[in-house]
C-alpha cells in the first residue's frame, strides 16, 4: 500500500514536472522591436503607407503566429514576412487621414512596443487627384517656358557670375546687369566690363540691339 | 535616298503570286459540282487573293525603300552600331515594317503629311526603343523624303486603286488586327522579360484580358459616366469577396495599375516566384535585380497576393457581362486614341480595337459593336443604322468627319447640356401649352357656345371641335418652330457656359535639338550646402529627359539608366507611354499621377527625405502655396530680397495663359544680391534664374511667367 502511494505520488511529481518543463522551456522567447518606418511620432504618413517593423531578432514560424497588431483608432491589417525580422503591416482599409493612430505589436497577446504617426491632411485619393491636375498645369508652365526659352535663348545662361562680376538681365528695365563683385581701378573697370561684354555675345547676346548697366560691387546677403 | 526606279526594278522582280500571303482557292473547289453559289463565292476570294497580292507588292516597295533610306542614314549616324543592331533585328523589321504598311493600308496609300507624321511616330513605337526614339527622329526626316514619290509613282498607282474597290475592309481588318494591343504588349514583355523570353507569349494572352478590365478603370476616358457600379457589378456577378472586390477597386485606379507595362510588370512579378530566384537568373545585372527588388516591394506594400489578384482580374474579364460593358466603352476610348495616333481614321480605329480585344469573337460585328454604345444618348437605332450605312456606302472622308462628330459628343459638355436641356423642355413645354390650350378650348366654347344660342346645339358643338383643333395645330407648328430655333442656338449658348480651356488637349512639340539621352549637369555645378537644396539638386540631377523632353524621368526604368543618388523613383514615370508616345497630349497624360516625376514631387521629396518642415504633404502648387501661408512662411514676390530669400524655399509660379491659380514650384538653390538660382522638374530646364529689382526688393516676372513668392523652410 505504501508503495503504490509512493508510486502515485511519483507520478504526480512527474507530470508536475513535465507540465512545469513544457511551460518554461517550450515557450518561445519574447522578440524584441528594434525599429519602425514610420518613426514614433512621425506626421504627414499616406494612408496607403504600410508599417514595417523590424525585430531584433529572426522570429521563427511559430513566434510570427504569435505576432499580432493592432491599432488605436482601430483598423485592420494584412501581415506579410518578407524576411523573418521583418514585418509588413499593410492596412487593408486604408488610415483615415488627419488622424493620430497608436500601433501596438503584441506577442502572445501581451504588448511589446506600441508607436505613434499621424496621417496626412490628404487622403492618397486626394493626393492623386492634385497630381494629375499638376501634371497638367507644368505642361502649361513647360509650354510657356520653352517659347520663353526661344526668344531668349541666352537666358538658360544666365547668370554669369565670375571673380570679378555677374551678370543678369532685368527684365523690367529690359537691359543686362553687369555687377561688379570687387572695387576696380578706372583701368580695370574697362578691361572688366569689356570681358563681360565678351560673355554675353559668346551666350548669343546681340550686343547692338541691347543695353546694359554697370553697377557697383554691394554686400552678398 | 531610294530610287523610284529602284522600287520598281524591285517590283518587276517579283512577281505578284510570289507575295500572297493568302492561300489560293485550291483546284478541287472549282470543279463543276459546286453548288450553284459557289462560283460567285471562288470569284470573291480570287479578287480577295488577288488583293492581298497588291497590297504585299506595295508593302515590299515600301519595305525595300526605308530599308535602304535607313540603311544609308544609319551609316553616318554617330549611333551606328546600336541603330543597326537596332534595326536588324528581324521582329523591329517586321514591326517597323508592319506599323508602315499599316499606316499606307489606312490612307489607302495617300503619303499625306499627316499619313507621314503617323508612320514617323508608329515606327518610332515599333522600335519599342526610347532610346532610339529622339535619335530616329533625324533619320526619319529623309525617310519620309523618300516616301513622298509613291504618291506619284505610276507603277504603284493601279495598285493603290484596286485597294479602293472590293474588299477592302476585309484587309483592312486583317491588317489592323495584327498590330493590336496584344502585339504591343508581346513587345513590352519581351523587351522587359529579357530572360523570360518563353513566358512571354503566355504573359501577353493574360495581359489581354487584364487590358479588357483596365479599359473600365479609365472614368477620365468618358466624362460624366460613372464606370465604378458597372465595375462593381461586374465583381458581384462573379461572386467576389466584398472585401477583395472592393480592394481591387480601390487599387485598379492607381497609378501603377493604369498602365500598360504596369500589367506587364505584375505578370512578370507573378511568374518569378521570388527576389533571390532572380538574383540568380541574372546575378550580374543589378539594374535588372533592383527594378525587381522594387517592383517585389511594391506589391508588397500594395499588400496583394499576386496570384489572387490576377485569378480575380482574369476571371472578371473573361465574364460576359464584362465584355458588353467593354466593348461600350471602346467607342470613347477611339476619341482618346485617335489624339496620339492622328494617321487612324476612326474608322480604322474601330476596327483596330475590335479586333484587337475580340479577335476571335465572331458574333461581334461591326454592327453589333455600335449597337453596344447604347450608353452613349446620341447612339440611337436610327443613327446606327445610319451610320452602318455611311460607312459602307460613303466617301471615307465623309465618314470620318460624320463618326467624328458623333463621338466627338460622347464626352462633349455641350452635348450632355443639350440632353439634359431638351430632357427638361418638353415636360416644360407641355405644361406651358397646357393652360393655353385649355384657356383658348375654353374661349372657343364659349364662343361657339354664343353662337350656338342662334345657330342650333349641334352645330355650335362641331363649330367649337373644328376651331380647338385648328388652335392646337397652330400651337403644335409654333412649338416645333421654337424647338428648331432651340437646337439650333443650343451648341452656341452651351459653349458660352463651358468655354473650352486655356491650352488646348493637343500634343506638345517640344524642342527636339535640346533632347538628349543623357543627364544634364546642374549649373550651379556645386551640390548646395542646405539640406533641402542639396537632395533637390541630388535629385533634379539624376533626371532623365521624359515626355516632352522636360525633365521629368527618375532613373531606373530602362537598363542603361544610373542612378547615382538614391533613392530613385522609378515607380513615377509611364515608360510605356513614352514608348507609344513621348509627346502625347495632355489627356493621355493626367489619366495618372504616377506617369511623370512632376514638380511638386521634387519639393515633397526635397523636403521629406531631408527632414524639412513641409506643412504638409500636398502636390498641388496652389494648394502647397496656401499651405505655406497658412503656416505664415510665405512671402510675396514684391517682398522678397536678397536676405530673406532663404535657400531651400519653395518658390511658386503662375502662368500668364493658364489656370489663374499658382501653377509650377521650384526650389531656390542659390541666392546673390541680383538673382535666385531655382531648381526645378517636369521642366524644359533643370535650373533657372530670376532677377532682384535693382532696388534689392522684389523678384522679376518673366514673360509670360509671374512669380507668386517663396515659402520658407
Amino acid at each position: 500500500m505504501k508503495s503504490k502511494l509512493i508510486l502515485i505520488f511519483s507520478l504526480i511529481i512527474l507530470i508536475f514536472i513535465l507540465i512545469l518543463v513544457r511551460f518554461f522551456v517550450s515557450k518561445p522567447p519574447t522578440p524584441t522591436v528594434k525599429s519602425t518606418v514610420p518613426a514614433n511620432n512621425a506626421e504627414l504618413i499616406l494612408d496607403n503607407t504600410p508599417l514595417t517593423i523590424t525585430f531584433a531578432n529572426p522570429l521563427s514560424s511559430n513566434q510570427q503566429a504569435q505576432t499580432t497588431v493592432t491599432a488605436e483608432p482601430s483598423a485592420t491589417f494584412q501581415l506579410t514576412w518578407p524576411s523573418p525580422d521583418q514585418l509588413l503591416v499593410t492596412p487593408t482599409n486604408f488610415f483615415t487621414k488627419d488622424t493620430r493612430y497608436t500601433i501596438t505589436i503584441s506577442f502572445d497577446q501581451n504588448s511589446i512596443h506600441s508607436f505613434s504617426f499621424t496621417t496626412n491632411f490628404y487622403s492618397s485619393l486626394e493626393l492623386e487627384e492634385q497630381g494629375r491636375e499638376q501634371i497638367a498645369d507644368d505642361l502649361i508652365f513647360g509650354q510657356t517656358w520653352t517659347e520663353f526659352i526661344k526668344q531668349n535663348p541666352w537666358y538658360k545662361s544666365l547668370p554669369i557670375e565670375t571673380k570679378t562680376y555677374r551678370i543678369i538681365y532685368d527684365f523690367e528695365k529690359k537691359s543686362f546687369r553687369i555687377r561688379l563683385l570687387i572695387t576696380p581701378s578706372p583701368t580695370e573697370r574697362q578691361t572688366i566690363v569689356q570681358q563681360a561684354l565678351n560673355d554675353l555675345e559668346k551666350i548669343g547676346v546681340n550686343l547692338k540691339e541691347t543695353s546694359y548697366t554697370v553697377l557697383e560691387p554691394t554686400p552678398s546677403p | 535616298m531610294a530610287d523610284p526606279k529602284t522600287v520598281k526594278e524591285n517590283q518587276e522582280e517579283k512577281p505578284l503570286t510570289a507575295a500572297v500571303a493568302i492561300p489560293q482557292p485550291s483546284p478541287e473547289t472549282e470543279t463543276p459540282t459546286a453548288p450553284s453559289k459557289l462560283p460567285d463565292l471562288l470569284d470573291s476570294q480570287r479578287q480577295y487573293a488577288q488583293e492581298v497580292a497588291h497590297l504585299n507588292q506595295l508593302k515590299q516597295a515600301i519595305v525595300s525603300r526605308v530599308n535602304q533610306t535607313l540603311t544609308s542614314q544609319i551609316q553616318s549616324h554617330p549611333l551606328r552600331a546600336s541603330l543597326t543592331k537596332a534595326l536588324s533585328s528581324p521582329s523591329t523589321q517586321q514591326a517597323l515594317t508592319d506599323s508602315i504598311f499599316q499606316q499606307l493600308l489606312v490612307s489607302k496609300g495617300s503619303l499625306t503629311e499627316t499619313t507621314l507624321k503617323a508612320i514617323e511616330q508608329a515606327a518610332q513605337h515599333s522600335l519599342g526603343a526610347q532610346f532610339l526614339s529622339h535619335h530616329l527622329k533625324n533619320l526619319y526626316d529623309p525617310l519620309q523624303t523618300s516616301l513622298q514619290p509613291l504618291n506619284t509613282d505610276a507603277s504603284l498607282k493601279p495598285l493603290v486603286q484596286s485597294l479602293e474597290t472590293g474588299s477592302f475592309a476585309k484587309l483592312q481588318t486583317q491588317a489592323l488586327s495584327g498590330l493590336g494591343i496584344k502585339d504591343q504588349l508581346t513587345i513590352a514583355l519581351q523587351t522587359q522579360a529579357r530572360y523570360s523570353q518563353a513566358d512571354a507569349t503566355t504573359h501577353s494572352q493574360k495581359i489581354l484580358d487584364i487590358v479588357k478590365l483596365h479599359t473600365l478603370t479609365h472614368p477620365n476616358l468618358v466624362t460624366g459616366q460613372n464606370l465604378k457600379p458597372y465595375l462593381q457589378g461586374i465583381f458581384q456577378a462573379a461572386g467576389i469577396n466584398p472585401v477583395a472586390a472592393a480592394q481591387i477597386a480601390y487599387n485598379l485606379p492607381d497609378p501603377l495599375a493604369q498602365t500598360l507595362l504596369d500589367h506587364a510588370n505584375l505578370a512578370l512579378a507573378q511568374s518569378l516566384t521570388n527576389i533571390p530566384q532572380l538574383s540568380t537568373l541574372n546575378p550580374h545585372d543589378p539594374t535588372q535585380t533592383n527594378y525587381t527588388k522594387n517592383l517585389y516591394a511594391w506589391l508588397s506594400r500594395k499588400g496583394y497576393n499576386v496570384n489572387t489578384f490576377f485569378n480575380q482580374l482574369k476571371t472578371q474579364a473573361s465574364q460576359p457581362s464584362a465584355q458588353t460593358t467593354l466593348t461600350k466603352h471602346q467607342a470613347a476610348r477611339l476619341q482618346t486614341t485617335s489624339q496620339y495616333q492622328p494617321g487612324f481614321n476612326l474608322r480604322g480605329l474601330i476596327y483596330r480595337f475590335r479586333e484587337a480585344l475580340f479577335p476571335r469573337q465572331k458574333t461581334l460585328n461591326l454592327h453589333d459593336f455600335l449597337k453596344a454604345t447604347d450608353l452613349i444618348p446620341e447612339f440611337t437605332s436610327e443613327t446606327e443604322t445610319s451610320l452602318l450605312r455611311q460607312i459602307l456606302a460613303s466617301p471615307r472622308s465623309a465618314i470620318s468627319s460624320w463618326l467624328r462628330s458623333q463621338l466627338g459628343n460622347i464626352t462633349s459638355k455641350i452635348s450632355i447640356q443639350s440632353s439634359r436641356f431638351f430632357s427638361s423642355l418638353i415636360p416644360k413645354l407641355t405644361s406651358f401649352l397646357r393652360p393655353a390650350l385649355g384657356a383658348l378650348t375654353k374661349g372657343g366654347t364659349a364662343l361657339l357656345g354664343k353662337l350656338g344660342v342662334g345657330g342650333g346645339g349641334l352645330l355650335a358643338l362641331v363649330g367649337a371641335k373644328v376651331l380647338i383643333i385648328a388652335a392646337a395645330a397652330v400651337l403644335i407648328a409654333l412649338a416645333v418652330i421654337l424647338l428648331v430655333y432651340l437646337i439650333q442656338i443650343q451648341p452656341q449658348s452651351a459653349a458660352q457656359i463651358h468655354p473650352v480651356g486655356p491650352v488646348a488637349d493637343v500634343a506638345f512639340t517640344p524642342d527636339f535639338a535640346g533632347c538628349t539621352q543623357e543627364k544634364q549637369p546642374l549649373d550651379p555645378a556645386t551640390k548646395p550646402s542646405n539640406p533641402i537644396a542639396a537632395r533637390a539638386w541630388e535629385i533634379t540631377s539624376d533626371l532623365y529627359q521624359g515626355f516632352w523632353c522636360f525633365w521629368n524621368r527618375s532613373p531606373g526604368d530602362f537598363p542603361t539608366d544610373t542612378t547615382t543618388y538614391l533613392p530613385n523613383y522609378p515607380d513615377l514615370f509611364n515608360e510605356n507611354l513614352f514608348a507609344t508616345n513621348p509627346n502625347p497630349p495632355r489627356r493621355l497624360v493626367e489619366t495618372s499621377a504616377s506617369n511623370l516625376f512632376w514638380c511638386t514631387q521634387l519639393v515633397v521629396k526635397a523636403y521629406q527625405e531631408t527632414g524639412g518642415n513641409l506643412p504638409r504633404v500636398v502636390y498641388l502648387s496652389s494648394t502647397m502655396q496656401a499651405d505655406f501661408t497658412a503656416a505664415r512662411r510665405f512671402i510675396p514676390a514684391a517682398n522678397i530680397t536678397p536676405q530673406n530669400a532663404a535657400i531651400g524655399s519653395v518658390i511658386f509660379f503662375r502662368v500668364e495663359s493658364g489656370p489663374p491659380r499658382t501653377n509650377h514650384v521650384a526650389i531656390i538653390a542659390n541666392v546673390s544680391s541680383d538673382a535666385v538660382v531655382f531648381i526645378q522638374s517636369n521642366a524644359p530646364t533643370k535650373t533657372g534664374s530670376l532677377s532682384f529689382n535693382d532696388s534689392g526688393q522684389g523678384l522679376q516676372n518673366l514673360p509670360g511667367i509671374i512669380v507668386e513668392g517663396i515659402g520658407l523652410p
